[in-house]
């Protein structure tokens, strides 16, 4: 195995491009991970965040570019990049016939960990994520939050060096986001490194140390929150960068 | 606002057929096959009521037979596609306040809008023409024509309404949907006990057209006879079953709607277990391939859409015994060995469909081709072993001799290995929709009918060709009666099964890591 240099981004991402028939999703992308970083990957709804993460962690065969995990090109060493990374997609499905205690033992199980540690480690998951009570409950009854959550776990359970998460904090409640936040500021001071999209601003602004801003499918801004946001906010700047809809129009009939 | 729900179904239907080709292709198809049916009983209505040669008690039979299958298939078919036929399910409408006697009205109306319709109504225009021979019948088939349409599909809708108020449960949707498959497959028994009960099925016929023609399956489709008789209370007493019948429909259909849209309920969920230990994972090996196995085999026992798909092979097994005890041939218990082995091992061709976008977890963690397939068919010979054994053993044992048992086992191991292993290799690359995960195992897959008969049809032509050898060698068997031969059949067929799964495995994991990403994109349009 390659033994990367701290020097190395987590994961890099150069000229990566998808086209979905004549319609551009991703155009010429390029981006890096620091190591060690909490990066939030920011954008309006249909900007490519999902089509680029895919594309980063196997899902979506880029049309060109390259994406590479610890120096790993992920389409042409997928089963070495795919180990060094935990993924969270976003809108799929989970198998929600398994217990929520099944579902993190078989992620470990296809990562080829050992039983024991595989039961350790879902043991210690389900009680930092309050998934105790929830453990031997199918996955199809747990409410979005806990869904989120058993996900997180899933794509945890391996300690990887990379966590891509796709929306960690869509439709859950406050005390779940607490606690997922907790889990990820926790890994990453231990020298994880976590992408993950939202467009949350104030969230991203509050828990990452670096930001990318995408806008039709095209990086707008990267770098540092300091760097990317200068001396306003990361939602003045986010908006001042992709733009007003609508143009600040009023509707007239709308007035009680 | 009743315009507007027939303008809502209308713009529904045509954009489903933007989705794709496979779609159009899919639906001209089942349409097609839907007209060439008609089609013949319009020919025979036609002929059957020419003036010249015209048999009035006949004529009734038929009309009062057809009238209740009709009707019976208009009752049936909302059961099976209510899971995932969406387009105009009155939950949908929930939130936008409808006044209730437009919603009914619409609804009633707007289930006129389907290929289901239009057949209908050339059968009933075939009604007429099969009464031509008598005025006063003819003149009853035309009037009464929209009264069983509407009918038809008010009974449709109240079906459909009741089944999405009362039974909106998972699991009592499946218990409903795999009865009444349960019932379809033992309607040949049923036949069969009617036959024995009357002597004989001509004699019985009177007595059953005679009844059907009381209830709401044939009261419409009787109406003409009446006229034709000259026997006006009868008419008027089938009117009012008719006149009962859409009153009962409609109330059920109100009933229904203000249980939807009045007093939504919030999904149940099953209570929580305190399960602790992670069931099956635990009895298979802690690898990656084992994990699947035991994944595989967790949903063959819990997702319904699995057993679903199975739950023919029980009912078959009765049927091939109501038949042996009707015809005393064994052959009919002998064909369920061999049955059983094809069925069972084409049983996971879809399974990265049902896996639907779950199956990212697949990607994501880069598990291996290897441990993808040879997991799946791990998990499925877990139970498929045991039953094709069982099945082709039992009638074996007990109608033949030592030799052609070995032959039977041999050959229903053999069609189950080789399929299985068609499947690994094939599932690996072709897939088809399947209904989606909570969805029941009968509704409707949404979309690509097309590319499902397309997938399924090159399967089926591909095991022919792999199943030759036990064919041929059978035949020489059967013809020639060389006892050696049933030795090398039978090893021959099991080695042969033994090496497809190997290669099925080998290229199947290879094709599996080329396409990955391809596939993972397929399923989740599904």
């Amino acid at each position: 195995m390659d033994s990367p240099s701290l020097t190395t981004p987590a994961l890099r991402l150069s000229g990566l491009s998808k086209r979905f028939g004549q319609t551009p999703a991703v155009e010429d992308l390029h981006l890096d991970v620091p190591r060690g970083s909490f990066y939030g990957f920011v954008g309006p709804n249909g900007a490519g965040k999902t089509t680029t993460l895919s594309m980063a962690t196997g899902l979506l065969r880029p049309d060109a570019g390259i994406a590479e995990v610890v120096g790993i090109d992920v389409w042409a060493r997928p089963s070495e990049a795919k180990r060094s990374m935990g993924v969270l997609a976003d809108g799929v499905l989970l198998f929600n016939k398994l217990t929520g205690a099944q579902l993190v033992t078989y992620a470990g199980l296809l990562r080829g960990m050992d039983r024991e540690t595989v039961q350790e480690r879902t043991t210690d998951l389900l009680r930092v994520l309050g998934l105790e009570e929830a453990a031997g409950k199918l996955v199809q009854d747990y409410s979005a939050g806990m869904t989120k959550k058993i996900a997180l776990a899933s794509a945890m359970v391996h300690a990887p060096e990379l966590l891509v998460l796709d929306e960690p904090f869509e439709a859950v409640d406050p005390v779940s986001a607490r606690t997922i936040r907790g889990l990820l500021e926790s890994y990453v001071a231990s020298g994880g490194t976590v992408i993950l999209s939202s467009h949350v601003m104030d969230l991203v602004q509050r828990m990452c140390s670096h930001v990318g801003i995408i806008s039709e499918g095209r990086l707008l801004a990267s770098g540092t929150l300091q760097q990317v946001q200068g001396d306003v906010d990361l939602e003045t700047r986010f908006v001042e960068l992709v733009g007003l809809e609508g143009g600040d129009q009023e509707l007239s009939w709308l007035r009680l | 606002m009743v315009a507007a729900l027939i303008r809502l179904k209308k713009d529904l239907t045509l954009n489903s057929f933007n989705q794709s080709a496979w779609h159009i292709l899919g639906t001209v198809f089942a349409g097609l096959y839907g007209l060439g049916i008609v089609v013949t009983i319009f020919v025979v209505q036609v002929s059957a009521g020419s003036p010249a040669e015209v048999d009035p008690e006949t004529v009734r039979t038929a009309s009062v037979i057809m009238g209740a299958a009709v009707f019976l298939v208009w009752l049936i078919v909302p059961v099976f596609i209510s899971g995932a036929d969406t387009t105009m399910n009155p939950r949908q409408f929930v939130t936008f306040g409808i006044p209730r006697r437009s919603l009914v009205l619409g609804m009633a109306l707007t289930g006129l809008i389907s290929i289901g319709a239009a057949l209908t109504f050339i059968w009933l225009i075939g009604q007429v023409v099969h009464w031509r021979w008598d005025p006063a019948a003819a003149l009853t088939a035309a009037l009464t024509l929209p009264l069983l349409l509407i009918s038809f599909s008010l009974v449709s809708q109240a079906v459909t309404t009741a089944i999405s108020a009362w039974l909106s449960g998972r699991r009592a949707r499946d218990a409903l949907a795999i009865l009444a498959l349960t019932v379809m497959v033992l309607a040949y028994p049923i036949i069969i006990g009617l036959e024995t009960a009357f002597a004989s099925f001509e004699e019985a016929l009177p007595a059953v057209v005679d009844f059907l023609a009381l209830t709401p399956l044939g009261a419409g489709a009787a109406l003409p006879a009446d006229a034709a008789a000259g026997n006006w209370a009868a008419l008027g007493l089938r009117l009012l079953i008719m006149a009962a019948t859409l009153g009962v429909a409609v109330l059920v259909i109100r009933a229904g709607l203000v249980k939807i849209t009045e007093q939504p309920s919030a999904r149940g969920s099953s209570a929580p277990k305190n399960a602790t230990g992670v069931g099956l994972f635990e009895r298979f090996p802690a690898t990656p391939w084992g994990a699947v196995a035991a994944r595989a085999t967790t949903y063959w026992l819990k997702d319904t859409r699995y057993g679903g798909t199975l739950v023919v092979l029980p009912a078959l097994a009765v049927l091939a015994v109501v038949m042996y005890l009707q015809l005393d041939q064994s052959w009919v218990l002998l064909a369920l060995g061999p049955f059983f082995g094809l069925t069972l091992g084409f049983a996971i061709s879809a399974d990265i469909s049902y896996d639907n976008s779950a199956f990212a977890m697949h990607v994501t963690t880069g598990v291996s081709g290897v441990a993808d397939r040879l997991g799946r068919l791990v998990g499925l010979m877990t139970f498929a072993l045991p039953s094709t054994a069982v099945a082709a053993l039992v009638p074996a044992l007990m109608f033949t001799e030592p030799s052609v048992t070995v032959a039977l086992l041999g050959v229903s191991l053999g069609m189950l290995f080789s399929a299985a292993g068609l499947s690994c290799l094939v599932s690996a690359r072709f897939t088809y929709p399947v209904p989606k995960p909570g969805d029941g195992p009968l509704s409707q897959p949404s979309g690509s009918t097309g590319r499902l008969m397309a997938v399924q049809f090159g399967t089926m032509i591909a095991s022919l060709l792999l199943m030759l050898p036990e064919l041929a060698l059978l035949a020489v068997w059967l013809l020639g009666d060389v006892s050696w031969l049933v030795w090398v059949l039978a090893l021959g067929s099991v080695l042969k099964g033994l090496a497809l799964c190997w290669a099925g495995v080998r290229l199947g994991a290879r094709v599996y890591e080329r396409s990955e990403p391809e596939l993972f994109q397929q399923v989740i349009q599904y």
